[in-house]
């Protein structure tokens, strides 16, 4: 027995109703924050991850209550990210009752962020999330929802985060994300071979094999699913079941 | 707190009176917390020796040794527990998420748990020369074997998360309240 390998459900958040959409057009709405993190955490999800999308101030606002609302029901981790810029949206969120908090773009634009916010807050509540993009030289960090490339190389990127304090990686293959052909198992075991930080996979899970591939030859620690489990196609039960019929460490 | 029946009341000074408990929860750093550990150690000492149930969480835990590796020198703990707080051991640091508990003894705070059961974990520090009467569960990681549940008489400790461990993690809340009202 030993550490088991993480499933977290994401939940796209858009004014305090989860939403779900391809790229974010053809938003609908598909029910209460709060209510269907208890409904996995149920399921033996083992952290939950709400991303907010509305990129509003208002938005923010009613993220925070969302948080609040969440918590009080909610008995696992809970991570909260999207339009976090400040040290002090850090702890607005942490108050409400989020365990950890992620933070992309403003991560890069902003270099002592993740620095400060670790000192203050503890490595354990510091999520980097890195969308990286393949380039003819390894692979790209792009910011603001994956529209913009910053010209950093993701694994000197995820090192330098690593170093500054962040306690785990969200990691998102632009390329694979919303493919549903897999994740860019390349991409997992560079950033493996990286740090020794917590890597979680993200973008590309099409089915149960993708997901077996990014916890053991990607190496990944936990790996971040969404469609997968929001157009019911599975529970996470029965992902993990799989998983541990294949010799997969996890809890159930 | 609220979700197994008891009424939480988040102080930053520990009140003479008027609650029948204490949880020193705790995320973040050794250093960081020192200063108000400190400020508080004559009343915490006083209540863990006038019998008042003690449950040290995480680095709340870490805080109940005689001293952590993690902290400055002079920076000494509370002294509950025997032992020393410690890196651990392992090639990847920190030790995070669910991992599995071995009881070895019984402690009241287990009551009703299976061997094996799972809590999460947030941790890059364990104690170590600790007294293995006041040790009841254990946790592997990296091959690295250490204590994660401790008791004497009305003090306890856990290095995972019992708030953040779902059904299990409750389970232990549940049983430490219910020590609260005995």
């Amino acid at each position: 027995m030993g550490l088991t390998k993480r499933i977290i459900p994401c939940l796209d958040v858009y004014d305090g109703v989860v939403v779900k959409g391809v790229k974010f057009s053809n938003l609908r709405k598909i029910g209460d924050p709060a209510e269907l993190a208890v409904e996995y955490m149920n399921q033996y999800a083992d952290e939950i991850v709400f991303l907010d999308i509305s990129a509003t101030p208002k938005g923010r606002e009613t993220m925070i209550d969302v948080v609040k609302k969440t918590a009080e029901n909610l008995f696992i981790p809970l991570t909260v990210g999207g339009g976090v810029r400040t040290v002090e949206d850090f702890g607005k969120l942490l108050r409400a009752g989020a365990d950890k908090v992620s933070v992309n773009t403003a991560a890069v634009r902003d270099r002592s962020l993740v620095k400060r916010a670790s000192s203050i807050f503890g490595s354990q509540c510091v999520v980097v999330a890195v969308d990286a993009k393949r380039t003819s030289w390894g692979w790209e960090v792009y910011v603001n929802a994956g529209r913009e490339p910053t010209g950093i190389d993701a694994m000197e990127w995820i090192k330098t985060c690593a170093q500054e304090g962040a306690g785990e990686i969200l990691l998102t293959s632009i390329d694979s994300d919303g493919t549903r052909l897999g994740y860019d198992i390349e991409l997992l075991q560079a950033a493996r071979r990286t740090v020794d930080i917590p890597i979680i996979a993200s973008g590309g899970a099409g089915s149960l094999q993708h997901v077996y591939e990014a916890l053991t030859v990607g190496g990944a620690d936990a790996a971040l699913l969404a469609s997968l489990l929001h157009y019911k196609q599975y529970t996470v039960v029965e992902i993990k079941k799989w998983l541990k019929d294949k010799g997969v460490e996890v809890r159930l | 707190m609220r979700k197994v029946g008891a009424i939480p009341n988040i102080v930053s000074n520990i009140p003479d009176k008027g609650f029948d408990g204490l949880i020193l929860p705790g995320v973040g750093s050794y250093s960081g917390a020192f200063r108000k550990i400190d400020e508080e150690r004559s009343s915490i000492k006083r209540l863990a020796r006038e019998g008042y149930p003690i449950l040290g969480i995480c680095l709340g835990l870490q805080f109940m040794f005689n001293w952590s590796e993690e902290g400055n020198p002079g920076e000494e703990g509370l002294g509950l527990f025997k032992g020393v707080v410690k890196k651990l051991l392992a090639k990847r640091l920190p030790h995070i998420g669910w991992n599995s508990i071995e009881r070895t003894g019984n402690s009241v705070i287990l009551e009703g748990l299976e061997n094996g059961c799972k809590m999460y974990f947030v941790h890059s520090y364990a104690p170590t020369n600790y007294d293995p009467d006041e040790a009841f569960a254990f946790t592997n990681y990296d091959d690295y074997r250490f204590p994660v549940v401790f008791e004497k008489k009305n003090v306890f400790g856990t290095q995972f998360h019992p708030e953040k461990s779902w059904r299990s993690g409750l389970k232990i809340l549940s049983n430490f309240v219910n020590y609260c009202r005995r």
